[in-house]
């Protein structure tokens, strides 16, 4: 480490003995290191001031970023599939409509005595009801 | 005033009103290492609003190992190294120009600058002419004013390592502001 860069270090570390008698040798012999303390002091002093001023309208834009993330991230796994996947959701529903017809269908239920509402007659009702309605 | 570990608890409540305390708690410290980082730029802006989205969007990763404000700023600093990144390639792609070419025209373009005695404005010119690394342990150490362990756990670098760059890097931020300045 050469002197400029031990002076600069010393500024945010400790240094050991040797390092300390070395650096205080070089600036009381050096007008140029002198000189290089006092910018880079100047220069830490206006780092320091360097923080943004508070931005007024910050926080409401973040806020304004979060409303869909934040109701997505407190609803269901189910819902959030729905609402961040909605053609995803539509073609499972779409699925498991078929499927509930196709069973159906399968089983030969929607027969047309079953339409009509005399599947689960008894036969003495079912003569009732073709004399009533011939 | 809660503490970050209370707003934290009433955050993952889904009370906004806490979340909205915590950005306004660390507005300051994020943005100013992003515009450090990346300077007073549209995107700069961009990027300290994400790196609250990203964080509110993690929230069950942050285990309290570290201070808020440190992990914040390591969101803050590894997004603005990614940002850069992204320039770096369009910049690429568009204008294939050397290094010393651009900063040169850079210096010039600051001798044109009517605001040139602004010292703020001045530091933060100068930031952007230093390399990415001696730029993020500046920006931890001399503007946010963490301490060099502190810059150290936030860089994910051995102490030493961040001691020496910082050292080195006021030197050529010093050399910078004077070639800036005259």
């Amino acid at each position: 480490m050469n002197i400029e860069e031990l002076l600069a270090y010393s500024l945010d570390n400790d240094l050991t003995a040797t390092e300390q008698v070395r650096l205080e040798q070089a600036l009381v012999e050096s007008d140029g290191l002198r000189q290089l303390q006092d910018e880079l002091f100047a220069m830490r002093s206006l780092m320091q001031g360097q923080l943004p001023a508070k931005n007024k309208s910050f926080v409401q834009d973040v806020l304004r970023q979060l409303p869909l993330e934040a109701t997505i991230a407190q609803l269901s796994a189910g819902t959030r599939v729905l609402r961040l996947f909605p053609s995803v959701a539509a073609a499972c529903v779409f699925v498991i409509g078929i499927s509930y017809i196709g069973l159906h269908l399968g089983d030969a239920d929607w027969i047309s005595d079953q339409l009509v509402g005399t599947a689960y007659l008894s036969a003495e009702e079912a003569y009732t009801y073709i004399d009533t309605y011939e | 005033m809660p503490s970050d570990l209370e707003l934290l608890a009433q955050i993952k409540e889904g009370k906004q009103i806490a979340f909205s305390a915590l950005v306004s708690r660390y507005e300051q410290v994020v943005r100013g290492t992003v515009i450090g980082m990346l300077g007073h730029t549209t995107e700069a802006d961009d990027v300290a609003q994400e790196v609250f989205i990203r964080f509110y969007k993690s929230l069950d990763k942050f285990r309290g190992d570290s201070a808020l404000g440190t992990y914040l700023t390591r969101i803050a600093i590894n997004l603005s190294l990614n940002e850069l990144k992204r320039r770096q390639r369009q910049h690429q792609r568009l204008v294939p120009m050397q290094k010393e070419q651009k900063q040169v025209i850079q210096i010039a373009d600051k001798a044109a600058d009517p605001s040139r005695n602004d010292n703020k404005q001045l530091i933060e010119k100068a930031l952007q002419l230093i390399s990415e690394d001696f730029r993020a342990v500046v920006v931890l150490r001399l503007i946010d004013g963490y301490s060099v362990k502190e810059t150290a756990a936030i860089l994910q670098l051995p102490q030493g390592t961040v001691a020496s760059r910082l050292a080195r890097a006021q030197l050529k931020l010093r050399e910078v502001i004077n070639a800036l300045s005259y």
